[in-house]
């Protein structure tokens, strides 16, 4: 693997960190696995190994899918059970042998996952967790009431041990499997985060909107992701079955999907070491405190709220909350902005041929307000065309019809001769309209490198079983995406902040990150929605010369700007809105002296 | 400019103030009188929206102490500070999204429910909203769906309408058409003619100078400049530095 040669001299790419990482994960926990294997004999010590090393299987499922792409969807222990449930009965009920029934079990979890997390499709936050708490609650009540098949409130005892190529395995090599398989299980998730996959679900959790905008098709994203998790929590199901030999109802309680949440909450969702504390800590804690087994729920209560309150970010990362708050731009280095690179050489590809976008005959309206009527527009390759108006004049709306988050009233939008009105906004990025935000959305948690990585998922995302698995090819795509996030970087002046969290940086360079991140998703027209906001006169003139190379370097682009020395200076066209209708067209000089839009916009500092 | 008797109504003396292990301002010390419009202007990342955060109690100092009227205010919370009537409106808007662009001005006179009466809160919101006309047009929407200038428009009504003795405006300009810039920075000077007290920070430097008594430049967390804008508007330095071509609005 020479992937990071491709970055020549660029700042590394992450990769080598991650493979030390993983090979760390590895040799730890297999020592740890190794000695717990050979040292215990005590039956009661194995049973609660068993019990710590499944927890950490399911835990790190969920870290997947409510740690790093924080979809609120908990019903993980309805998915663990029917893991084992399905494991159990295929092998009590229908003599298939245990190395068969255990995946197929496990594909079936991941399917169950998957339906569990179809919500997630339009649901999130609170919503979510109450359809999946109601979803796990019925879920529960089919192990229940399931009759013979399983076992009802009593459950399924007796289901035979794993089962290998003929042999029954003993209580402790039993547990050397579950040992290797929760290992397995932290490399795999540990390759996930490092990977494209892992990166896309981070910006999912930070911003949908943003991740959407880079072409990221998001329900897909989350399908995958579902699957993913809930197949690793039903192998870990099965586990659980043919191991401990016996399962009730009690499995897949909401309860159980509830301490689930809670080891991965108190561990640190979203990290890698937490769902290990976390998992670990509540399980052996309340069986080494047995005596007071009548209490356990009070203690998993009393340690739930001393762990949102003192360290909400969980125990991984216990400085987070007293250190950094969310809103502090930290004090940086003032930079040589945008003279280091050509800009116009981080355009992947200058689409040959690519299509103009217009707007053609636009009308929508809100409640009774009609904010945008019968507006056209067009930007062609090559050109930088402004839009300007009063505020509350359409500009915004303009942008968000033309990238599919509203549905126009009438009219349609074309790239080249192709029709992308109303698309999902993911497909209509892929087609190479891409925007940015009024308000920066950058993916805060995720460093610069990493925000500008996000972007080349759509175009190459490799498959998510490699992602899991930490393929070369994988490592391969996350280098590649590395190497051109670097390029991207010191083109804007960014690489001194590239390994910086994107929420740390200054308003200033939170705008230019967010173009530099529009430009990695390789658009051929860029919308940008008020870059110079907030932007001092000396950054201004330096997102002008960014703005000219990448005309010249054949990108088109749509500026909504207020800072008029901006508009005059770059624009080819300037197209202006009143009150959702066209007021003027034409070139800057045609626009400055046109009457009309001196009123009903310069004000009166430019009629004098 | 004579010996007032009166302390002035914001004092900074000698503040730091940072995040964490990073610190953002050294030692700045500054003062405001009574009826006076003081810009602060500098580069992004200078420390000016950490100035402002600091004042209005968002953000503890790590030393120095702020005063209102002689009195130290830096060791009150940030909802007491507001009390006193030092209002300050944050860089990135913060309207009630789910609430109209008139339940947003009521709010904003919450404070003065008890004191004045509801008719009275009802008549300056009226008065405000036709020094608003935009906001006038969409009075019964939601904040939320209101275009940005809009919002930002109503955050700025929405402090003005509680009275405040100082009002402290992270630009204010941001979002903004050039017109409404205008009208805004109008508004500002009319409230001083009202005996307001306003400290603005501005990355249209030009224009804010243009309408302010005084100002202070700030350069990685320090003042290094300070003066009447008269004296700040001539200096090359200043003029290179920040203002740029000096007719931002008249292209």
């Amino acid at each position: 693997m020479a992937q990071s040669d491709s970055a020549g001299g660029l700042p590394a790419a992450p990769a080598p960190l991650a493979t030390a990482r993983r090979h760390a994960v590895l040799a730890v926990a297999l020592a740890a696995a190794a000695a717990a294997g050979l040292l215990m004999s005590d039956p009661y010590a194995i049973y609660l190994a068993r019990l710590c090393l499944i927890n950490i299987i399911v835990v790190y499922a969920l870290n997947i899918t409510l740690g790093y792409a924080g979809q609120a969807s908990i019903s993980i222990a309805a998915v663990f059970a029917v893991g084992a449930y399905g494991s159990a009965v295929a092998t009590m009920q229908y003599g298939v042998p245990f190395v068969l029934a255990w995946p197929v079990a496990s594909l079936l979890a991941g399917l169950f996952g998957v339906l569990a997390a179809l919500p997630t499709l339009r649901l999130a936050g609170a919503y979510l967790a109450m359809v999946s708490i109601a979803f796990n609650v019925v879920a529960e009540q089919i192990f229940i009431h399931g009759g013979t098949t399983t076992g009802g409130p009593i459950g399924l005892p007796a289901i035979p041990p794993i089962e290998i190529a003929g042999f029954s395995l003993t209580d402790s090599q039993a547990l050397a499997v579950i040992a290797a398989c929760s290992v397995l299980a932290i490399y795999c998730v540990a390759s996930f985060r490092d990977s494209q996959w892992g990166r896309a679900a981070v910006a999912l959790r930070e911003s949908e909107l943003a991740a959407a905008s880079l072409g990221i098709n998001t329900v897909r994203l989350k399908i995958a992701l579902f699957f993913a998790s809930s197949v690793m929590a039903g192998l870990a199901g099965g586990l659980y079955a043919h191991s401990v030999a016996y399962i009730s109802p009690d499995i897949g309680a909401i309860l159980a999907s509830f301490v689930f949440v809670l080891m991965l909450i108190l561990g640190g969702a979203g990290t890698l070491w937490g769902p290990l504390i976390g998992a670990g800590l509540l399980t052996l804690v309340p069986h080494l405190l047995s005596e007071l087994q009548k209490y356990h729920l009070l203690i998993l209560g009393i340690i739930l709220l001393l762990a949102v309150t003192r360290m909400p970010k969980g125990l991984a990362r216990p400085g987070a909350l007293l250190r950094r708050r969310k809103l502090s731009p930290v004090q940086e280095k003032q930079r040589p902005a945008a003279q280091t690179g050509a800009v116009e050489s981080v355009l992947l590809s200058p689409a040959p041929g690519a299509g103009s976008l217009s707007a053609q005959g636009i009308s929508k309206a809100f409640g009774g307000v009609r904010a945008l009527s019968d507006v056209s527009v067009e930007i062609t390759p090559g050109m930088i065309r402004g839009i300007i108006g009063p505020n509350g004049s359409g500009k915004s709306t303009l942008v968000n019809v033309l990238t599919g988050y509203y549905t126009p009233d009438a009219g349609r939008v074309m790239v080249g001769t192709r029709d992308i009105t109303a698309r999902p906004t993911a497909e209509i990025a892929q087609a190479g309209i891409v925007r940015t935000f009024q308000t920066p959305r950058l993916f805060a948690d995720l460093s610069v490198q990493e925000n500008l990585m996000v972007g080349g998922f759509s175009r190459r995302p490799g498959s998510l079983a490699g992602a899991l698995l930490g393929t070369a090819e994988s490592s391969a795509i996350s280098a590649l995406a590395a190497a051109n996030a670097a390029m991207l970087a010191a083109a804007f002046g960014l690489h001194d902040a590239l390994h910086q969290k994107a929420g740390d940086l200054s308003q200033g360079n939170q705008r230019l990150l967010e173009i530099a991140r529009a430009l990695s998703a390789s658009p051929t027209i860029l919308l940008l929605d008020e870059p110079a906001a907030g932007l001092s006169h000396e950054e201004s003139i330096n997102l002008c010369t960014v703005l000219e190379r990448l005309r010249a370097g054949g990108l088109g682009i749509l500026l909504i700007e207020h800072h008029m020395d901006v508009v005059m200076r770059v624009c080819d066209r300037i197209t202006v809105l009143n009150r959702g209708t066209l007021l003027a067209e034409g070139t800057p000089r045609e626009i400055r002296d046109n009457a009309a839009v001196q009123e009903a916009y310069l004000g009166s500092k430019a009629a004098s | 400019m004579g010996a007032s008797s009166m302390p002035p109504v914001l004092e900074v003396s000698q503040l730091s103030a940072g995040y964490g292990c990073s610190s953002v301002l050294h030692d700045v010390s500054l003062s405001i009188d009574q009826g006076e419009i003081v810009t602060v202007i500098g580069a992004n990342g200078a420390g000016k929206s950490t100035l402002l955060r600091t004042i209005s109690g968002l953000l503890k100092p790590s030393g120095g102490a702020v005063l209102h009227h002689g009195r130290r205010i830096d060791m009150l919370a940030a909802p007491d500070i507001a009390r006193l009537g030092l209002l300050h409106i944050p860089e990135n808007r913060h309207v009630f999204a789910d609430q109209t662009t008139e339940d947003n001005l009521l709010l904003g006179a919450y404070l003065r429910m008890r004191t004045d009466g509801q008719a009275t809160i009802l008549r300056d919101m009226e008065s405000m909203l036709d020094r608003f006309p935009n906001l006038k047009e969409r009075r019964k929407s939601l904040a939320g769906v209101l275009s940005g200038g809009e919002q930002q428009m109503l955050a700025i009504a929405r402090a003005l309408i509680g009275k405040p003795k100082l009002l402290m405006l992270d630009e204010p300009s941001l979002g903004l058409a050039p017109a409404i810039v205008e009208s805004v920075f109008a508004i500002l000077l009319e409230e001083r003619a009202k005996g307001a007290t306003i400290v603005l920070v501005e990355q249209l430097a030009y224009q804010a100078l243009s309408i302010a008594d005084r100002g202070y430049v700030l350069r990685q967390g320090r003042i290094v400049m300070q003066g009447s804008s008269a004296e700040l508007l001539a200096r090359g330095d200043i003029q290179r530095a920040y203002l740029g071509s000096t007719d931002h609005g008249a292209v």
